[in-house]
């Protein structure tokens, strides 16, 4: 316990005092002396929220849905908010606000799953950093279908850092919907906002997951998320990029066991002084592992762009099948744009493709098109959404106007 | 209709029309022949107005508007109608959701495309493949068809639209066409072909020979010059002059 003590509570004394981290952040998020003092993290912390008030604007907010099959958890400024109690009867889902002390409890749980949520629970927990586990059981054992929600809602007159870190654990046999949503309600132009997110998904056999992250609200984002998956899991994500100031987007994918398969659709657009940085690891550990990744990009004005995607197929596996496709579309000459796809092979069976294309309009398209009596503009239009309906015609996301209306509306914008 | 006088034509500094002149009148039928690289689909592109095709000298008149400097979605609305020789495929972009594009009416627009779709004798579930990809020729040259019933033109440039169909879809798509023709009173058609069976499927009133950007030949006496150069060729086409 004394050593516990010491070695925690120096280690905290090191970091507020220390003048060379403060500068860091400060050259990072270019906000002002004054203003990280007032944001730390304590201070945030104290701020007492007025239920009623939030009842009221969270009404407001149509995106939000309050199905009892859906799950909803909100964050606001990186707190979690005990809103309404909507869990299903069929489900356990444990929300717990993890404390050093507690951990002794966890140590077994998180045993069972991965060691690495261990270490990375401790490190999050000596960054000051929030951290909760949702475990989410399957009491039967027959498929179950779910839908949550992670709404991390800002409500804030002044600058906001937020670190979140989210452990999420899920059973066998389970159908998981994951839906990543913002909202700011003071939506001042001078706000800045600066999202840390940390997010582990452990996958236990058998479960399938999706996982949807479509943002709109210009906040400054760094987005982690680490995958874990067990045998015969399934794991997609869909990344939807639009209107984005900043973001750093860290993904990370571990195979736990054998046959387990992970899907990547990605698009982004984006114009005016955007940045995006994708930086995408996947570890091919074990044998029969199935993965592919889609990236479709159009950029235009002087938007900076970084795609970086590792596959490391280790030694002595077999049957791996990976797949890495970049597409993107550059509309001006001030576009910075840098992808590298990598492979990183250790092992002769195997099957592994990455390609990358950098290209303009095909104008006989648009001819054609013209012939038809179609404007310049919407024939364009038609162009680039054929090329985004290779992954919006999944069969997950078919069904999805918004999306696609959003899409559209998104590509008017950067070709006026 | 259709009035072209003295058209020059060029493409990356090599001139490929010269000084072609051609009169088209309402309700005609029109067929251009011509060997190979003489320049009768860029005859067509141009009057369709394809920007990489550059008009150095002369005018095209349609239904007394000159059209020469006109984009071709403009040229297009004013009612001239070109049916591709090798048609694009879109991948991504279902029938349905192209076709949409082409109707200005807001309502009914299933319905529209339904009945044109019975006429053609295409599947209904065409609607949902993406456009033209994995089509056969027959089935891309349809699609033409097709779009050209739901645009309603009034001039008609068929680009060598019986290339690689059978005989019964070359004699449906020609009834078709005679049908359109016969309840559009207005319209007139132009048809580019290498085929000289074409006169067995329609009626044509005047047949014109290109040859090195020139139009070296017209006449009404349609059998006479297509049995000639079912004879002699294109090769021996001064010869045609003594017809």
């Amino acid at each position: 316990m004394i050593l516990k003590n010491f070695f925690f509570k120096k280690d905290f004394k090191i970091l507020k005092k220390d003048k060379k981290i403060n500068f860091i952040i400060k050259k990072i998020i270019n906000f002002k002396k004054k203003k990280i003092e007032d944001y730390k993290y304590s201070k945030i912390k104290n701020i007492k929220i007025n239920k009623y008030f939030f009842i009221k604007k969270i009404n407001k907010i149509k995106n939000i849905n309050y199905n009892k099959k859906i799950i909803n958890l909100f964050f606001i400024n990186g707190l979690y908010y005990k809103y309404i109690n909507n869990i299903n009867n069929n489900i356990k889902i444990l929300i717990k606000n993890i404390k050093i002390e507690n951990l002794k409890n966890f140590y077994f749980f998180l045993k069972k799953y991965n060691y690495y949520t261990l270490f990375s629970l401790i490190f999050s927990y000596l960054n000051k950093n929030k951290c909760y586990l949702i475990y989410i059981k399957n009491k039967y054992k027959k498929k179950k279908k779910i839908n949550l929600n992670l709404n991390f809602i800002y409500k804030e007159k002044k600058n906001i850092i937020s670190n979140i870190n989210i452990f999420i654990f899920i059973d066998k046999n389970i159908i998981l919907k994951i839906n990543e949503k913002y909202k700011i309600i003071y939506n001042k132009k001078k706000i800045k906002i600066l999202n840390n997110i940390l997010i582990n998904i452990i996958i236990d056999k058998k479960s399938k997951i999706f996982f949807f992250r479509f943002k709109k609200k210009k906040i400054k984002t760094i987005n982690n998320l680490y995958i874990f998956q067990k045998k015969f899991s399934k794991f997609f994500l869909f990344d939807f990029f639009l209107n984005e100031k900043h973001i750093i987007n860290n993904l990370y994918i571990n195979y736990l066991n054998n046959n387990s398969l992970t899907r990547i659709y990605n698009i982004i657009l984006s114009n005016n002084n955007n940045i995006i940085e994708n930086n995408i690891i996947i570890n091919n550990n074990f044998n029969f592992c199935n993965n592919k990744q889609y990236y479709i990009g159009l950029y235009n004005d002087n938007s900076y762009i970084i795609n970086n995607g590792i596959i490391n197929i280790k030694n002595k596996t077999k049957n791996n099948i990976s797949l890495q496709n970049y597409k993107n579309f550059i509309l001006s000459n001030k576009v910075f744009l840098f992808t590298k796809p990598q492979l990183n092979i250790n092992s002769n069976n195997v099957k592994c493709n990455h390609g990358l294309i950098i290209g303009k309009i095909d104008n006989n398209i648009i001819n054609y098109l013209l012939n038809r009596g179609i404007n310049k503009n919407k024939s364009k239009i038609i162009f680039f959404l054929s090329i985004f309906n290779k992954i919006l015609n999944n069969k997950n996301i078919k069904n999805n106007k918004k999306i696609k209306k959003n899409i559209k509306n998104k590509i008017k914008l950067i070709l006026n | 209709m259709l009035n072209i006088n003295k058209l020059y034509v060029k493409i990356n500094k090599k001139i490929i029309i010269k000084n072609l002149n051609l009169k088209i009148k309402k309700n005609n039928i029109h067929i251009l022949m011509g060997p190979n690289g003489s320049g009768k689909s860029t005859l067509s592109y141009v009057i369709t107005g394809k920007p990489k095709y550059k008009i150095i000298n002369g005018k095209i008149i349609f239904n007394k508007k000159k059209i020469n400097n006109l984009l071709p979605n403009k040229i297009s609305k004013l009612g001239i109608f070109l049916t591709f020789q090798y048609p694009i495929e879109i991948n991504g972009i279902t029938m349905y959701s192209f076709l949409k594009n082409l109707i200005k009416k807001k309502k009914n627009k299933l319905k529209i495309i339904k009945k044109n779709l019975k006429k053609l004798k295409i599947n209904k579930e065409y609607l949902k493949r993406y456009f033209n990809v994995g089509f056969s020729g027959g089935e891309k040259k349809k699609n033409e068809i097709l779009q050209m019933l739901i645009l309603k033109p009034k001039f008609i440039i068929l680009d060598e639209i019986d290339s690689g169909l059978d005989i019964d879809t070359l004699n449906l798509i020609f009834k078709i066409i005679k049908e359109y023709l016969f309840l559009n009173k207005n319209s007139s058609l132009l048809i580019i072909t290498h085929n000289t069976n074409i006169i067995n499927y329609i009626n044509a009133s005047f047949i014109h020979i290109l040859y090195n950007g020139k139009i070296i030949l017209t006449s009404n006496k349609i059998k006479k010059t297509i049995n000639y150069i079912n004879k002699y060729g294109y090769n021996n086409i001064k010869n045609i002059k003594l017809l």
